[in-house]
């Protein structure tokens, strides 16, 4: 099986019980009427310096008697005091997290998943494709970008949501939409208020740059149809599919690919994934009902 | 290989010697009219009938719910703490070489990078004592997934009957220690199982293959009508997956009131329409036939292609047990025949 396994942090809590790790609430920070930015500090000092992570890798956050929910983490990889989870409220995870508040106590178990390759940018151009809350995975990833500015030549970041009311992040939206370093554009499906800025789906957003196939290399992370439309407009555009990253959503469950619910084809989301090339998953990446 | 030789009528002493050791007894025993695996108060329980028990032990290696932690909340704190241990050392016994034969699969699963710490304690544990199937029924296909009435496959130890005694064959470790523990009730006869094996398998109806091409292009597989044929049979009850030796998935929930609980590990089924959704309310698998192509490419595709071996062992039970008739012993040829 070709997997091309970037390095990885393996999980440091709960990997032999299952058993999670008691973080700390330190900050809730709403992003819009519906999606909060959770930071987390691991209360576990030793723990703490242990616990790494990569862009793209997600935690199992646990609220005891309500349950677990797998959410990616949003914070820079470069801040080891807290991680940062962006959630948005609408199962009863998310919405018991948010009744904690401030100050609370949740469980974690961590760091899940293969995240994005970013030893495989090499010196091209790169584009971040985001829909929705999918941009929470890709703002560790605008972080280390920015970090490492001279290893590349292009970075791009096209976001897309329902209305601009939808959007996260909106101050570091404004801010790198100003940064010459990173071309960003924000597209909404329907403009409300004062809005002024594209219209439409965010592949649309392609057609308003120039794509040099031969050296881009495309990290999408949106809803199903989002990832789709993506895909296949960066293959209209000659980008190669062994270059085209996308980050899958499933149920999960245990996050040790053994409880079967993220099964994708042959793969486990929680596991192989959640980032995979579009090579990997051609043959099923079409089809419904996987 | 070690082989002995347990006279018939050294088997109850057999019984009763593990009975009285530390070590708990699990075999087939009669449950309201079902026969099952229980743990073992009196050896007069044990059932030892030709035939396949209604469910396979599989439940005394992956229980079908155990706490994975306990939770109890205290005030503004909540205090987690870990689970009882497992049971302690447990012979099997009478397990059928199907069955025994499905742990190839558990054991892949639950230690294929992380370690499942709850099922291999137990598997460690445990001695696998199988007995092999004189008379498959008419819904048995194991020789249709390159198995026998009479394979080794799983167990410590393999009980076969010839001629009134039993042919014991210990292949691992476990078995060997299990042999020179008991030492005194078997003798160093090694009878020759050939004619025993040969008039078992004679007796399976199903000679298959079930088996899926591990070239198909998965494409090609999901578009097949055999699909579309099981799942609208198919009353997503789950109990297929309950009675499979190889069927491992499981949910984990917290089951407790106001003041604490469990978080429990229990069987789930991909057969459950609930099984992939997402907190979204979008649902990855929306009807039941992609949930019955799920079910078999799981066993005879993906499963081979990610750990290189068939996760269906043949025991015939999902086409005994369900109520609507689905057979995956039929829906795998059916794939195999040329479409339309």
């Amino acid at each position: 099986m070709n997997l091309a396994i970037a390095a990885r942090p393996e999980p440091i809590c709960g990997s032999e019980t299952m058993l999670p790790v008691p973080v700390r609430i330190l900050d809730m920070h709403p992003e819009n009427f519906n999606t909060r930015t959770v930071q987390v500090q691991i209360v576990d000092e030793g723990l703490r310096q242990r616990y790494r992570w990569v862009p793209g890798q997600f935690n199992m956050i646990y609220v005891p008697g309500i349950g677990e929910a797998a959410i990616s983490i949003s914070s820079d990889p470069d801040q080891h005091e807290a991680v940062g989870h962006t959630i948005r409220l609408v199962g009863s995870v998310t919405r018991a997290i948010e009744r904690i508040g401030k100050g609370g106590m949740v469980g974690l178990r961590g760091p899940f998943g293969r995240g994005w390759p970013l030893d495989r940018l090499h010196s091209g151009d790169v584009i971040l494709i985001g829909g929705g809350i999918g941009l929470a995975p890709l703002r560790p990833v605008v972080y280390w970008l920015l970090k490492h500015r001279d290893r590349f030549r292009r970075v791009m970041l096209l976001f897309g949501c329902r209305t601009p009311e939808d959007r996260l992040f909106v101050p570091e939206l404004e801010k790198w939409d100003e940064d010459p370093r990173i071309d960003t554009l924000v597209t909404v499906d329907n403009a409300t208020g004062e809005w002024v800025g594209p219209v439409g789906v965010v592949t649309k957003l392609l057609q308003r740059i120039r794509i040099n196939a031969d050296r881009t290399t495309a990290f999408v992370c949106g809803p199903r149809m989002l990832n789709r439309a993506a895909a296949w407009s960066l293959e209209q555009l000659n980008v190669r599919s062994e270059r085209v990253f996308i980050s899958l959503e499933r149920n999960m469950n245990c996050g040790f690919g053994q409880c079967g619910h993220c099964q994708y084809g042959s793969k486990f989301v929680c596991k192989d994934g959640p980032v995979f090339a579009l090579s990997e998953i051609a043959d099923i990446f079409a089809k419904e009902e996987v | 290989m070690v082989k002995r030789q347990l006279s018939a009528e050294a088997l109850p002493r057999l019984l009763e010697a593990i009975r009285r050791s530390d070590t708990r007894l699990v075999a087939p025993v009669v449950e309201n009219g079902l026969r099952v695996f229980r743990p073992v108060e009196h050896v007069e329980e044990i059932v030892l009938d030709e035939g396949n028990t209604a469910w396979s032990f599989k439940e005394f290696l992956f229980p079908r719910t155990e706490p994975l932690f306990h939770y109890r909340f205290d005030g503004p704190r909540t205090e987690l703490t870990e689970p009882e241990p497992p049971e302690g050392d447990t012979v099997i016994l009478g397990a059928r070489p199907c069955d025994a034969a499905g742990l190839a699969v558990l054991d892949r699963v639950y230690a294929w990078d992380y370690d499942n710490r709850y099922y291999r304690e137990r598997r460690e544990r445990a001695t696998i004592i199988a007995l092999s199937c004189a008379a498959p029924d008419p819904a048995c296909f194991c020789t249709a997934v390159g198995l026998s009435p009479t394979g080794t496959r799983g167990s410590d130890v393999l009980l076969t009957k010839i001629n009134g005694a039993y042919l014991a064959e210990a292949s691992t470790e476990k078995g060997e220690r299990f042999l020179a523990t008991y030492g005194e009730v078997f003798t160093g006869q090694e009878p020759d199982k050939t004619e025993a094996t040969r008039a078992a398998e004679a007796r399976i109806q199903r000679p298959g293959p079930v088996a899926v091409d591990p070239e198909a292009p998965v494409e090609k597989l999901f578009g097949h009508p055999a699909w579309t044929d099981a799942g609208q049979r198919c009353l997503g009850c789950g109990a297929c997956a309950f009675v499979c030796p190889t069927c491992h998935c499981f949910d984990i929930v917290d089951e407790g009131d106001a003041r604490g609980g469990s978080r429990c590990k229990n069987w789930d089924s991909c057969g459950f329409a609930l099984f992939t959704v997402h907190t979204s309310g979008h649902n990855p698998r929306a009807d039941q036939p992609s949930r019955a192509r799920q079910r078999v490419l799981h066993k005879l595709r993906y499963i081979p292609e990610r750990f290189g071996v068939v996760a269906c062992v043949g025991c015939g039970r999902c086409a005994r047990t369900c109520p609507a008739g689905v057979d995956i012993y039929e829906t795998a040829g059916a794939l195999n025949s040329p479409m339309e």
